[in-house]
């Protein structure tokens, strides 16, 4: 399904086909609205929000700073649960090393629980190279799965199919009801059954590790993260490195903020704790448990301007709040992580090269940033990757960079700019229909209206306007 | 239980305290934290506005409460489960419940880890699951369910519904209380923490399609508190 953390086609494309589907984008803006009233009510429900998204901030600052001190506790305390732990530098690292465990298991059947980090990881291909199905058992996952299509929110990754768009997907599977979401529904949860009773390997991602009792946390509402960590007889966890917290006190804090946060619910159905290898007298849970910690250019980003984008609990608030992605959707963004959480990761985990428009889908309104629960500053740390694409990788968007080469030398003359400011409106004539610009910005034009500009100029009209009083 | 292997640890940790501009340190940190926001949450509530605020948010979540004296597990425990039209049951293996076993006339198993093979199939063919909550809270309507020697991690999620029942006894305001107790047992590496916690609040369900709310997707469809006053 996915390719890593990149998608294909160039940014423009992918904007244009954001922004000319209209149910994609009725989807997408109604969907934001109710996250983001959820959360809202979430938030008020919780009495002194601030305190606590500094509580939360203080625990994500402090987990990084001390890093290295508590994957070390971590993974002594699992090795201690009788579960293993491999620490990966590279995706093809984690890969190699679950691929190794599931051939080691004869695995055919794998069943997995929602995790972004194998997506990122491009786990099911490698996974697929070694000749066992692959089963996603998120409803929206499967849903993707099924027609092959990449996730376009971290929380609902099928948020731009409609129902029918899902009935013909089930149909084609063999599903002989209507699009009727429960009954859709019902379909999943039987042929999923299924998987979930046969599956030799389940994988997990993982909200939260908690090192001191050497537990992996997850937090799910279908049920699905349960079936995978306590029916099949082996079960990897996949983790980014920095998805850790030190304690059940620090976990309950950050588990109540994400599940406001994501989705505006006090806890989501299912809040689920497990610990190495299932206990003396226990039926259910795993008899073989491994924990993979990927690193993936995390590590790079720990110690530099970019550090409190770790902080991430990946609840997507960011996302629900953006007009950018609003407008332009999920897909538009190239990368599993979309949004402004996106924009800001996505050209530190895969470079500026493949990344360099992100930064500059964005508005800067600051609305990203006052939704973060642990308080990353996105819209700030966007301004800083425009500043290092523009200073140090001199990669800015080339139609920005002319422009403001012109804005540059003209602003800094008062005539000159004062003869821009008159030639503007028969400057850009050729390209007007109506009083609005309809050519040659379409970056800009496609999605909304640019005004020609005015005949008289604001000095203009204010000179006159002070002759009249 | 034999240890786990651990590979390419250091490495690993060398890269992160190098980027941090120092070696990597293995003193446990000091965690000074200036803000404690989550003690404050229903911190006055009476016992009373406790079972309420349950009461209330169960319903919110779809979830029903129904409640009894001690005395009446079994009688209500059997309206229960006519009421759902179970004909399948699998119980949770608790001296408490095994006092009350309820006489009805469906077929009625214990879970019983002597037995997984049998067990594991009874869960999977049961209608109704029905266990019995270690710890419940007040704030989200949420039954707390250890992972335990004897005990399942999976008749709170195979059959189609689910009775909880809840002692009146075990409810706290919030997550806050019940992850204070676990964290205490793994405070000097004991590790006496459960194998597994679950935290669960009302039934399984999915906004996947359209943002619809679909009840009941993997795990139950539908889910019952019996708050029992007091086991």
């Amino acid at each position: 399904m996915s390719m890593g953390i990149r998608l294909d086609e160039k940014f423009q494309a992918r904007r244009k086909d954001g922004i000319d589907n209209p149910f994609m984008r009725q989807a997408v803006s109604s969907a934001q609205n109710r996250l983001r009233d959820g959360r809202l009510n979430a938030a008020g429900e919780l009495g002194d929000w601030e305190a606590f998204r500094d509580h939360s901030e203080e625990i994500r600052q402090h987990v990084l700073e001390h890093l290295d001190y508590y994957l070390y506790q971590l993974s002594e305390n699992i090795s201690k649960r009788g579960g293993n732990v491999f620490f990966a530098e590279t995706p093809e690292e984690a890969n190699r090393y679950i691929r190794e465990v599931v051939r080691s298991k004869e695995a055919k059947h794998v069943v997995k629980s929602k995790s972004m980090v194998t997506e990122e990881i491009g786990l099911n291909e490698a996974l697929h190279e070694e000749g066992c199905t692959v089963v996603e058992s998120d409803l929206g996952e499967w849903i993707l799965q099924l027609d092959n299509d990449p996730p376009s929110h971290i929380v609902a990754p099928a948020l731009h199919k409609d129902r029918n768009a899902v009935h013909e997907t089930f149909t084609a599977h063999g599903y002989f009801g209507t699009n009727d979401p429960t009954e859709l529904g019902r379909y999943a949860r039987r042929e999923l059954r299924k998987d979930f009773l046969k599956a030799e390997v389940g994988i997990t991602g993982c909200n939260f590790a908690i090192a001191e009792s050497g537990a992996v946390g997850l937090v799910t509402n279908e049920g699905n993260g349960r079936m995978v960590t306590s029916l099949p007889n082996t079960v990897i966890s996949v983790m980014g490195m920095e998805r850790i917290v030190p304690s059940y006190e620090e976990f309950e804090v950050l588990v109540n903020m994400l599940c406001r946060s994501a989705v505006g619910q006090r806890l989501t159905s299912y809040i689920t704790t497990f610990a190495g290898t299932k206990g003396a007298g226990e039926v259910d849970g795993p008899e073989e448990f491994h924990l993979v910690i990927v690193d993936n250019k995390r590590s790079g980003i720990l110690g530099t301007q970019f550090q409190s984008v770790l902080q991430c609990i990946r609840c997507a608030a960011c996302i629900n709040v953006c007009p950018v992605y609003r407008h332009i959707g999920g897909h538009a963004y190239g990368s599993i992580y979309p949004g402004p959480i996106g924009a800001v990761l996505a050209p530190l985990l895969d470079g500026y090269e493949n990344y360099k428009e992100l930064p500059y889908a964005s508005s800067l309104c600051g609305a990203c940033t006052e939704a973060c629960p642990v308080k990353i500053p996105l819209h700030e740390l966007l301004i800083e990757h425009r500043r290092v694409i523009v200073e140090e990788k001199k990669q800015s968007p080339f139609v920005e960079r002319i422009a403001m080469k012109g804005f540059a030398v003209t602003s800094s003359s008062p005539f000159l700019f004062e003869a821009a400011e008159q030639m503007a409106p028969f400057a850009t004539s050729p390209f007007t229909k109506a009083g609005q610009i309809d050519k040659g910005l379409p970056a800009w034009t496609d999605s909304k209206d640019m005004p020609q500009p005015a005949k008289q100029t604001v000095r203009d009209w204010f000179k006159k306007r002070g002759n009249t009083q | 239980m034999n240890p786990g292997t651990i590979t390419n640890r250091e490495d690993f940790l060398n890269r992160i305290a190098k980027q941090l501009g120092r070696d990597v340190d293995l003193t446990p940190p000091k965690r000074v934290y200036k803000h404690r926001p989550q003690d404050e949450v229903l911190k006055d509530a009476s016992e009373e506005e406790l079972l309420e605020t349950f009461r209330m948010v169960a319903m919110r979540i779809h979830t029903d409460v129904i409640e009894c004296e001690a005395n009446n597990l079994d009688d209500t425990l059997r309206l229960l489960i006519e009421r759902y039209e179970g004909a399948a049951i699998i119980a949770e293996h608790d001296d408490r419940l095994r006092a009350w076993a309820p006489k009805t006339s469906q077929s009625f198993d214990w879970w019983d880890a002597e037995r997984p093979d049998e067990s594991r199939a009874l869960a999977v063919k049961a209608d109704i699951g029905i266990t019995i909550a270690d710890e419940a809270l007040a704030e989200s309507a949420t039954i707390v369910q250890y992972a335990k020697p004897g005990k399942s991690r999976t008749i709170s999620l195979l059959p189609q519904d689910h009775i909880a029942i809840v002692p009146k006894s075990v409810l706290v305001p919030r997550m806050t209380q019940a992850a204070k107790r676990l964290a205490e047992l793994d405070r000097n590496g004991e590790l006496a923490s459960p194998n597994g916690v679950n935290f669960i609040s009302g039934p399984s369900n999915s906004a996947d399609i359209e943002m619809n709310l679909i009840v009941g997707v993997h795990g139950p469809v539908r889910v019952a508190y019996l708050l029992v006053h007091d086991l």
